[in-house]
């Protein structure tokens, strides 16, 4: 099971904060996301410019290997304190978050069919 | 909101610290299947013993007998759920030569109606998704004991155990759709990341029976 499988963070910022958000994901999550096996892909800012009255959007794309690999990050982030602290941390920089899970279309078959 | 039959069960995961035989012998006295758990189990307990009751009356008289067990010489700790029968799916008539697995949870995560119903919907259409599992149980807890108050009881019957380790937990409707309610990485997160994952070969069915 080889398929990339991506875990997607959307962050709503709260207006004024995207740039502050930003430097809080960077500095605080993505070191133990990388020791929890995932590779960060890319961030994309949204609009491409650091709002001052409104809020700004980062999508955050991390891959990891498979079915295994995301259950080896979930394993070990599930029962660490610190990933939950630091998503308790942020509350005020977002107005929204969701994390998704998915796939490129031409593995959904195969994944689908485990 | 889960349908609730007249049924009930009662399921009781033992950590023992000695006394394995006695113990079985006991509770199958009292009417229980009782199975060892099997390697892999996540604080499952060491034996699993299943109980079913025509209604709550009969539980609550058979209830002091088996609670005298549970909290007797050789059991370290129990942990316990009483339900009525709730969301039942039956593929395999009569299977008996599977494994049972049980997973107690409690969703303890400021639940509304609205956000358990919606958990509980998404939970109930796994099978429909993962044919690995054969037969299926999912239940709210009216009375629970051990660790937690767990909340719900998710019942399923595999094949074998390369049924729920294989097509189980590497099928994306479980770790990309169900799993947010488990993830405190997730805004959706419900569940208390303490559960017990429980599994073994009773060699009659449970679920169909």
């Amino acid at each position: 099971m080889g398929q990339t499988v991506y875990l997607i963070d959307d962050l709503l910022a709260a207006p004024g904060k995207g740039r502050e958000l930003l430097a809080a994901y960077r500095e605080r999550y993505v070191p133990g996301g990388v020791a929890r096996g995932m590779t960060l892909e890319k961030v994309i800012v949204s609009p491409p410019v650091w709002l001052e009255e409104a809020s700004n959007r980062l999508t955050i794309l991390w891959t990891v290997e498979g079915p295994g690999g995301w259950w080896g990050q979930a394993a070990q982030s599930r029962y660490d304190p610190a990933v939950a602290q630091f998503w308790a941390s942020i509350q005020d920089l977002v107005v929204s978050r969701r994390r998704h899970f998915g796939a490129a279309d031409a593995d959904v078959a195969e994944l689908a069919d485990a | 909101m889960l349908q609730n039959s007249p049924m009930h069960s009662l399921i009781a995961l033992l950590h023992l610290d000695g006394e394995a035989a006695r113990i079985c012998a006991a509770l199958a006295g009292l009417g229980a299947a009782v199975a060892q758990v099997m390697k892999g189990n996540f604080n499952g307990g060491d034996l699993s013993a299943i109980w079913d009751f025509e209604n709550e009356a009969a539980y609550h008289a058979a209830r002091p007998g088996i609670h005298a067990i549970l909290n007797g010489a050789g059991v370290a700790r129990a942990d316990t759920a009483f339900f009525g029968h709730g969301s039942i799916g039956v593929r395999e008539q009569g299977l008996s030569t599977g494994i049972h697995r049980t997973l107690f949870l409690c969703a303890d995560r400021a639940a509304s109606e609205a956000r358990l119903a919606q958990f509980e919907a998404e939970m109930a259409l796994m099978p429909k998704y993962i044919p690995a599992i054969r037969n299926w149980r999912f239940s709210r807890v009216i009375e629970a004991g051990g660790e937690l108050p767990w909340t719900h009881v998710w019942e399923q019957e595999f094949a074998d155990t390369a049924g729920l380790m294989g097509p189980y937990m590497l099928h994306p409707y479980h770790w990309a759709f169900i799993d947010r309610w488990f993830d405190p990485e997730c805004s959706d997160w419900l569940v208390n990341p303490r559960l017990c994952h429980s599994f073994a070969a009773y060699g009659v069915a449970i679920l169909s029976n």
